[in-house]
């Protein structure tokens, strides 16, 4: 067990903008809906972004844990029978602790739903008829298409995005244009920092409303890295003759990305909470030719902050946790946050152990909160070769690291201190399970705080990602290469 | 695109006991099933094995594809809500080209039906609380327990175990015992000669009947190996930069193994056909307090026989079709696409190849793997990697194509009784199917004496082995993979 290196004293409390423990981030959470990987969340993502001199708060939902790349074009897709939804919720309508239900429904609700068609369903090529030059040709038989719906503010209803196409997912030969030198036997192309520079697929399957929102759906590369194999196999030191190891090295993930202009939640002078939920008809019938999926829709899978179903709360209601409301954080799960059991497992001070105050103010309820009111995020890059840097400052302990933003409309740790990374937001890069580890070793309750470690902290020893993250839209990384791709 | 490179001439017509076609064997089919892992089967077995002079017919079923080690404890299991079944008809039983749908019920089905348990849900730790040294000690948080229910073809049903236990996945340090010098940072153990050699959670999970059965069900190797990639890259030539490239390597499966006493069965002196189902309830009512309802019949979701059908054979408008249905519906419904394969087109087969193919659709319509029980024991395949059991001599991963064959007394098969050691006569742990196929696809079965594409050396592919070697004694298939060492290709 790693012991307290050092302590940096931040002048003013974390109060709810710090988070706790670790575990997979959401890939292989409660047992209901790790059977059903397509409405399964993996990740949530939620940063301040720019472009153009317009302000967005840029959310992600990714789905479909571990897809192999190269060996499911016919089974790694959105699910046409589930509907995906990221909720924004800000002012009156945001929930907290003590005021969990609000009496208004969130700011906007994002509704995606998607159509699966074939060109030619009389083949048994059900993916790749042949080489695809670009998005929806001849050559892309399965193709998905999707509608994006905001719902809100209360029940007004309007359709952002009607017939937007899912790019082809990364084979190699037949996808070419995804890959280094658009040659399929290369590997996938590196995180770039100009939309010009994104791969011709990706970059036509970006679609603008006339609002202004962007959105983006497809295989991505899995922007989540930790060491999940050592958290599972109770190795806390994450060492041995195999190690480092980066579970997620070599797979990819379905993400949606939606770029959400600022003015539509009202402006920037406020937080937002974000969540994400999958939800299923009630009632599925079976026949042996037809069968019938009727009734309303039934939440069986959500999400908000990495590694809370996981990693703090218990078997006996993780189930409960995917297909419970946001309201009912507090009454059902604030017991798990104020005394963690990973805290115990990570071996932390007796007095670290319990009445985690400020552990629950990060966790319940369970959404991510966004401070609008700063510049934007910095953006992770990669160390690759050929991979954009990261923005300077950037770091992937985030405010553990000093990398912090200026907000103007809460102090913070001070001057409107708040972090650059997760609990603020969630970016791609933010090194969720070194962070979560650090902050439940360090005591957030004291002024000044206690915090372990220091920026050079490495729990895990994985650090960053395998490919490195787009600096523009859609952020997350282009999917590997079926053909070229390399696990840890 | 290969063409042929000679043709090796047999002296008998091979009649219904050759195969065709190339994709994976049944790890991404039809756009349903490939939502639900858990009932999605990859591929089925069966062949004769022998043990103590008893002769078995050795039936497997595994399900969840591309289950990465390490990852997935709590994600990987059989599921509570799934009913896998494993099917065998012989004699009046046994569907036909002919006589599709017998009047009697095959001869015995066996139902598996597992049921998840925790010793304590107060944790976040669902798998493993600790280093398991016995399966079901205290460490081993999430145990599966199932039963297997015998149906015969009169309706009969007898339990044949009961709470028989799942051992634990292959996680690493926790389960120690799995891998090389019981040291969870080395790979899982190789494939091993005798049941002495058999890691002790594999061998605490065998269970043996009053009757004589054997059963083994829990996360194993997958023990298909191929290509899957060039394949759906519509690259033939499985060349380039980054291969060979077998797509299965480093990925575990859940897999079910029955040893069925030939007395079972009615004796040896007979074909036996195999297939396996998974189904789920009629109705499924979810709720949002996390109690779901599910009522109704069993519906099937899932089917398979011989490796490959659906994937290499059956166009997206019937995938979903072909595991709902019944085999008895196959001649009716899919026989058209064994005759005019698609496959033989794209794999450039010459014309005369491509339509007509009464010898493919011998193998598949309908889809149930038929074994000769009258053979001795198939040859196994054991593992050239260091410290794996080596094959039995004269095992060749293309069967027949290389020579290996059984003697039947029961058929005359291509002369004497010589029927394929290994799939289409049966199907055992590595047998090289996409290749066997891709050769049989290639070749002309239907004159006699039949054009055979390749030699014993043909490698359509470029994979010729599994990532481990396989058990020559039951359960047979391999050591599940070690998730905290093993190597994807």
């Amino acid at each position: 067990m790693k012991k307290q290196t050092n302590r940096l004293l931040a002048a003013m409390l974390l109060a709810s903008l710090l988070p706790p423990s670790s575990q997979a981030s959401s890939h292989m959470d409660a047992p209901l809906i790790t059977l059903d990987p397509a409405a399964n969340t993996t990740d949530v993502y939620a940063f301040v972004t720019t472009k153009n001199l317009t302000k967005y708060l840029t959310v992600a939902l990714s789905v479909y844990p571990h897809e192999e790349p190269g060996v499911g074009p016919n089974r790694y897709n959105f699910d046409d029978r589930v509907l995906y939804r990221i909720h924004v919720a800000t002012g009156a309508t945001l929930p907290t602790a003590a005021k969990p239900k609000p009496t208004a429904p969130p700011t906007a609700t994002y509704e995606f739903s998607f159509r699966n068609t074939f060109k030619t369903r009389s083949t048994i090529a059900e993916s790749y008829i042949g080489q695809i030059g670009s998005v929806n040709d001849e050559a892309q038989n399965l193709t998905q298409r999707y509608t994006v719906k905001r719902i809100g503010p209360g029940t007004t209803t309007t359709t952002l995005f009607l017939d937007a196409i899912v790019p082809p997912n990364n084979q190699g030969l037949v996808t070419p244009l995804y890959n280094q030198n658009d040659d399929g036997e290369n590997r996938a192309k590196e995180g770039v920092a100009s939309h010009a520079a994104l791969d011709a697929y990706t970059k036509s399957s970006i679609f603008t409303s006339a609002f202004g929102y962007q959105v983006f759906a497809g295989q991505r590369d899995d922007g989540f890295y930790a060491d999940v194999q050592s958290i599972f196999d109770l190795d806390f030191g994450f060492t041995g003759p195999n190690k480092p190891f980066d579970s997620q090295g070599g797979f990819n993930v379905h993400t949606i990305v939606l770029n959400i202009p600022i003015e539509e939640l009202g402006g920037d002078q406020q937080v937002a909470g974000v969540w994400a939920t999958t939800c299923r008809r009630s009632t599925t019938t079976l026949r042996p030719t037809g069968g019938a999926i009727t009734g309303s829709w039934v939440q069986v899978g959500r999400q908000g902050n990495p590694l809370f179903c996981e990693a703090i709360v218990p078997i006996v209601d993780k189930d409960l946790y995917n297909r419970g409301a946001i309201a009912n954080d507090p009454l059902r799960f604030n017991k798990y946050a104020l005394a963690p059991e990973l805290a115990t497992l990570l071996g932390a001070q007796v007095d670290r152990r319990t009445n985690r105050t400020d552990l629950a103010g990060i966790f319940i309820p369970d959404i991510i909160k966004v401070d609008l009111s700063t510049s934007a995020a910095r953006l992770a890059g990669g160390t690759q070769s050929n991979a954009a840097a990261a923005d300077g400052g950037f770091h992937r302990l985030g405010i553990f690291g000093g990398d912090t933003l200026i907000s103007n409309i809460q102090t913070g740790f001070g001057g409107g201190t708040v972090p650059g990374g997760w609990p603020n937001g969630r970016r791609f890069g933010d090194d969720v399970v070194d962070i979560a580890v650090i902050a439940l070793l360090s005591d957030l309750r004291t002024s000044p705080p206690m915090i372990f470690g220091s920026p050079t902290t490495d729990i895990d020893r994985v650090t960053e990602n395998d490919i490195g993250y787009n600096k523009v839209f859609p952020y997350a990384a282009t999917p590997l290469n079926g053909r070229n791709h390399q696990h840890d | 695109m290969k063409t042929t490179k000679s043709f090796r001439v047999l002296s008998l017509a091979l009649t219904a006991l050759l195969p065709l076609t190339g994709n994976a064997s049944s790890h991404m089919d039809a756009p349903l099933i490939t939502l639900d892992p858990a009932a999605n089967t990859t591929d089925v077995y069966a062949f004769v094995s022998t043990q103590n002079s008893v002769k078995y017919l050795t039936v497997a079923l595994a399900v969840y594809p591309h289950e990465e080690p390490g990852v997935g404890p709590n994600r990987y299991n059989f599921d509570d809500n799934v009913l896998y079944r494993i099917r065998v008809a012989t004699g009046a039983s046994l569907p036909t080209a002919a006589i599709p749908k017998p009047k009697t019920a095959p001869t015995a089905t066996y139902e598996f039906s597992f049921k998840t348990s925790y010793k304590n849900k107060n944790t976040i730790a669902q798998s493993y609380l600790g280093v398991i040294n016995t399966v079901d000690d205290a460490s081993q948080n999430l145990t599966q327990r199932y039963s297997v229910k015998k149906i015969g073809s009169d309706n009969k049903a007898t339990m044949l175990f009961i709470n028989a236990i799942v051992p634990p996945n292959n996680q690493g340090l926790t389960t120690p015992l799995y891998n090389q010098g019981n040291n969870g940072e080395n790979p899982a153990k190789e494939g091993v000669a005798s049941t002495a050699g058999l890691d002790t959670y594999t061998a605490a999970s065998v269970y043996t009947s009053l009757t004589g059965y054997q059963v083994f069900a829990g996360q194993r190797d997958d023990g298909f190996y191929a290509d899957v990639q060039s394949i759906f890259d519509l690259d033939f030539s499985f060349a380039g930069a980054n291969k060979p490239f077998d797509s299965q390597a480093g990925f575990n499966v859940h897999t079910i193994v029955l040893n069925i006493p030939i007395s079972e069965l009615g004796g040896d002196q007979k074909i036996a056909g195999v297939w396996a189902e998974t189904s789920r309830q009629t109705t499924t009512v979810l709720k949002d307090s996390s109690v779901d309802t599910r009522s109704g019949v069993f519906v099937q979701v899932g089917r398979q026989g011989n490796p490959l059908f659906c994937e290499a054979l059956l166009p997206g408008l019937v995938k979903d079709a072909y595991n709902r249905s019944p085999v008895a519906e196959d001649v009716m419904r899919f026989k058209h696409y064994a005759t005019a394969p698609e496959l033989a087109t794209i794999l450039g087969a010459p014309l005369d190849r491509r339509v007509n193919r009464t010898d493919i659709a011998g193998i598949f319509i309908p889809d149930i793997i038929k074994v000769d029980l009258s053979t001795a024991p198939a040859r196994l395949a054991g593992g050239s990697s260091i410290g794996a059991a080596a094959s039995d001599a004269g095992f060749h991963r293309l069967g027949i194509f290389g020579g290996d064959t059984l003697t039947s007394t029961v058929q005359a098969g291509f002369g004497g009784g010589t029927v394929p050691g290994g799939w289409p006569n049966g199907r055992r742990f590595g047998d090289d199917v996409v290749d066997i196929a891709v050769i049989a696809l290639l070749s002309d079965l239907r004159t006699s004496p039949p054009m055979i594409f390749g030699d014993a050396t043909a490698d359509v592919d470029r994979v010729t082995g599994n990532d481990i070697g396989y058990n020559k004694v039951f359960p047979y298939a391999a050591t599940p993979l070690n998730g905290r060492t093993h190597q994807h290709d």
